[in-house]
Parts: C-alpha cells; structure tokens; sequence
C-alpha cells in the first residue's frame, strides 16, 4: 500500500534524507521517498506491520509534522 | 573508548541526527555532536576511528584531519602585499598633505613633517594587524581575540598619541591618544563580545595618555627618534601577534577573508588624513 504525507518543518535537503532513513529503517516499510521542495512523502509499506498512524508517529519522533 | 574529532559537511540539526543515527546502527554511540563546530564526542564500542570515517562517508560527512598547522601561505602573502600597497599608497598621499601644508605655512617644517610621516606606517602596521585578525575572525579563540584587542588598542594607542602629543601638546595629544587607541582596541577586541571590548577600551585608553606623556616628556631629548624606535619595535610585536593569529587557525583556507585591496587601502589612508587633518588643525604643539 502506498500512503502520501505532508510534511511540515523540514528546513533543508538534510531533513528530507533523514526522514527517508527513519522510514525506511520502520519494519513493513519497502520504500520511501520523502521531497524537501513540495514538503511530501511517500511510502510503501504493509499495514497490517507499520499502520498510516505508526509512520506520522515516526515522523513526529524526530520533531516534524505529518499529515496524510 | 570515547573520543573527539571534527566532521566536515553539517548543515544543520538534521546531519546530526543522521550522522547520530547513522553510527548508531554500526554501534557507535555519539556522546554529543554540534554542526556549527563540527565536534563530534563519541564512544567508539569496539569500533575505530577508520571505521566512523567510512560509516559517515557514504551520507555525505567526513572526519576532518587532525589539526593542520596553518598554510595558508598564499593568504599570509596576499594581507602582507595589500598591506604594503596601502602603506606605499598612505605615504604618498600624506606626502602630498604635507607638501601642501609646508607651501601654505612654513610652520609645517621638518619637526612637524617627520612625525606626521611616521604616523602611516604606525596606523597601517595596526591596521594590518586588524585586519589580518579580521579574515581569520571565526576561526579565532576569546584568548587571542582579547590579546589582539589588548595590544592593538596600546600600540595604536600609543604611537597616535605620541604623534599627536608632539604636534598639540600633552593634553590634546593624550585626548587623540586615548580616543584613537579606545576605538582600534574596541574594534579589534570585539570580535569575543564584551570582554575583548573592555580589554581593547582599556589598552588603547593607557597606551594614547603614555604615548602623548613620553613624547612631552622627551622633547628636549630625542622624542622623534623614540617614536621611530617605538614604531620599530611595535610592527615586531604586532608581526609576532599575526604569527599567533596564523598558528592558531585550524580550518581551511576557505574561512579566511582578508578585506580586498580597495577596503585595506581606503582604511588606511583615510584614517592617516583624518587623523593628520585633526591634528594640524588644532593649536600647535611642542616647537
């Protein structure tokens, strides 16, 4: 399942890589990619392991806004 | 086993989260890690240094190599040629000042015009001392910064005095004195906040007031004879500073910004004339 996200307080290109790595490294997540320029991410993962609501979770963990 | 380094490449606060992050998962535990500095405290597990270096390399970041000695040789050239270039500059036109004052009044003989020459090279051996402090202003510690507010605020502090105590007088001369040598000192010390501020004020306060007292003192001896010793003895004093400035810079020769030529040139030759200016139209002095 894909599920697309805007982001909110990323400052540069650094924070969309970060963001790319703490979601990727989520288990059930295969893919993420996260835009620093449209402030959007999105990811593909198995809901039944990393729920829509884990990967805002994780989001928030390193300081930023997630919103679906 | 813990240990401290440099890492060249952060941004911001997210490159310490990856870099944090990062070395996490190889087992290494980053104690504190700041991107302005670029210090990096961590506690290596059972890994290296090597290893950290070659975690951190495919993200983008690298360790910086330990402490290079400065060498920016190339730099030290450039503030060294500029600097002569505005002193030539400086004296040819004060040259061209007293010239024209000497033609307008023959007051301005040779006992005025021989300390009025020395007053360039003394204001653009401080000013290169300055500057040369300036281009390295990041890189720089609060020790050296008060150091150079300190003995930037006395020898510019005292040189003008002494110049000025010979042309108006003790009271005049220690005014201009302590003026001239409380804003170099300030400027110059300012780079580390109030302390340096305080430091550079209070140096170029007693540098002008001795400066103007030695010369009133002297004046029946050899006073502009002293004033040349003085100047002699200061660009070695301010030469040994640079060198302290140089050695204690350890990033690349990238954070180094001298002033361009122009900038170097017009500081020194515009404060020689307003000072000069100043000084030649108060009451006269000594002779």
């Amino acid at each position: 399942m894909k599920t697309a996200l805007d982001i909110t307080g990323m400052h540069c290109a650094s924070c969309a890589t970060l963001l790319t790595d703490v979601l990727k490294d989520l288990p059930g997540v295969s893919n993420a990619t996260v835009d620093f320029a449209s402030g959007r991410a999105v990811v593909e993962h198995d809901p039944a392991k990393a729920s829509p609501g884990a990967l805002r979770k994780a989001i928030e963990a390193e300081g930023y806004g997630a919103r679906a | 086993m813990t240990e401290e380094m440099r890492i060249e490449g952060m941004h911001c606060v997210s490159c310490e989260r990856r870099i944090t992050r990062t070395l996490a998962k190889e087992g290494i535990t980053v104690r504190a890690i700041d991107h302005a500095t670029g210090a990096l405290d961590v506690d290596l597990g059972a890994r290296t240094r090597a290893d950290l270096a070659r975690t951190i390399a495919p993200i983008g970041y690298r360790v910086a190599e330990a402490r290079r000695r400065i060498p920016a040789r190339s730099v030290e050239t450039r503030i060294l040629r500029d600097s002569a270039l505005a002193l030539t500059a400086t004296i040819l036109v004060q040259s061209a000042l007293i010239a024209t004052a000497y033609a307008w009044s023959p007051r301005w003989g040779p006992q005025y015009a021989t300390p009025l020459l020395l007053l360039p090279i003394a204001i653009a051996t401080n000013l290169t001392a300055l500057w040369h402090q300036r281009a390295y202003r990041r890189d720089v510690s609060c020790m050296i910064g008060m150091m150079v507010g300190m003995t930037i605020g006395m020898t510019s502090g005292f040189t003008i005095g002494a110049v000025a105590g010979l042309l108006n007088g003790m009271f005049t001369g220690a005014v201009i004195g302590l003026a001239a040598g409380m804003i170099a000192g300030a400027y110059a010390g300012s780079c580390c906040g109030m302390m340096g501020t305080m430091e550079g004020l209070m140096a170029g306060f007693m540098g002008g007031t001795m400066g103007a007292m030695l010369t009133v003192m002297l004046v029946a001896d050899h006073p502009v004879a002293f004033l040349a010793i003085t100047i002699a003895v200061m660009i070695g004093i301010l030469a040994g500073l640079s060198r302290i400035i140089a050695g204690e810079h350890e990033g690349s020769a990238a954070n180094i910004k001298p002033w361009p030529l122009w900038k170097v040139t017009a500081a020194s030759i515009g404060s020689t004339v307003l000072l000069s200016a100043i000084m030649m139209l108060l009451p006269r002095g000594l002779y």
